[in-house]
């Protein structure tokens, strides 16, 4: 594992890869699943996935004091649920 | 607050030490990013309901962007984030070169993702796409046209870096500047890495 030498450049290829992911998902829709909600929580749950890679080593959260960890884990995972369910229609009672 | 003490050119990783953590930047740009990161969740909720609400039209506009675009603007950010986060280690250690240019490196993934996005902006004013055209497309414009103006920011930002780590020492209190900046680069990103996926790839 020469090539990731140090923990941030490993962390940088996974969030690479994941984008081609997404971006192999966004260009071939269908390919997972025929089932649009399900295709989109993934689109978007790999999205939380890379920002929670990137808040916790590149923002170094991982080892910052426990509450800015646990505002930053509030924020993906709130942020990421709601998203998620109003994608797939479970706010639609709301209104802005 | 921080503990200056904590880095230091003999022991630059020494906030990682198990039981004792360390806070990077200062605490006031933390209440300020996760204030902003709230406000852009909001946006992305509204951007959730009125895509349900809104399918086939927001499916329509979609497809008129382009993906592709948006991807290699994903890969740029992610590879300016490295970048940045390994001008900070190295400014950490006193390499004041390395961490120079390693900050410039990320400063022009930062204006390469600008200059795809002008040309992206262009396309669509050519083609008679305005914020007014439909609500997809407002909601694209206020939620890239927001980020826009953080990237712009943050381009300002490390281009002030770079130039201090050329031109002043590097202290405790400076890298603790640096660390706050890179924390605002990196909002940058992520915020990036939400919008691409809403806006492009969604079934």
């Amino acid at each position: 594992m020469t090539l990731f030498k140090n923990r941030e450049t490993l962390v940088c290829a996974i969030l690479l890869a994941l984008t081609l992911i997404s971006w192999a998902m966004g260009s071939h829709h269908g390919g997972l699943s025929s089932n649009i909600n399900i295709e989109a929580s993934l689109i978007v749950a790999i999205a939380f996935i890379k920002v929670r890679l990137v808040i916790q080593h590149f923002m170094e959260v991982a080892s910052a004091p426990f509450f800015l960890k646990l505002s930053c884990d509030a924020w993906v995972f709130l942020s990421a649920g709601l998203v998620i369910a109003f994608l797939c229609g479970y706010g639609q009672n709301l209104s802005w | 607050m921080n503990s200056p003490s904590k880095i230091s050119p003999q022991n630059p990783n020494n906030h990682s030490e198990p039981n004792k953590r360390h806070m990077p930047g200062e605490e006031v740009i933390w209440l300020f990013i996760l204030g902003d990161m709230a406000v852009f969740s909001l946006f992305f909720c509204m951007y959730a309901m009125h895509r349900f609400d809104n399918l086939a039209e927001f499916q329509t506009a979609q497809a008129a962007l382009n993906i592709h675009a948006g991807a290699i603007n994903t890969l740029v950010l992610l590879l300016g984030s490295l970048f940045v986060v390994l001008a900070l280690k190295a400014a950490r250690l006193q390499q004041k070169t390395r961490s120079f240019w390693l900050m410039n490196a990320g400063t022009l993934c930062g204006i390469i993702f600008a200059v795809v996005k002008v040309i992206e902006y262009k396309e669509k004013a050519a083609a008679g796409i305005t914020w007014s055209s439909n609500d997809f497309y407002m909601l694209y414009y206020l939620l890239t046209g927001i980020h826009f103006a953080h990237l712009l920011t943050a381009i300002a930002v490390l281009m002030y870096f770079a130039f201090a780590i050329k031109t002043s020492e590097l202290t405790e209190q400076r890298i603790n500047g640096f660390e706050s900046g890179a924390i605002f680069w990196h909002m940058v990103d992520l915020l990036w890495i939400i919008i691409f996926p809403l806006l492009y790839l969604l079934p």
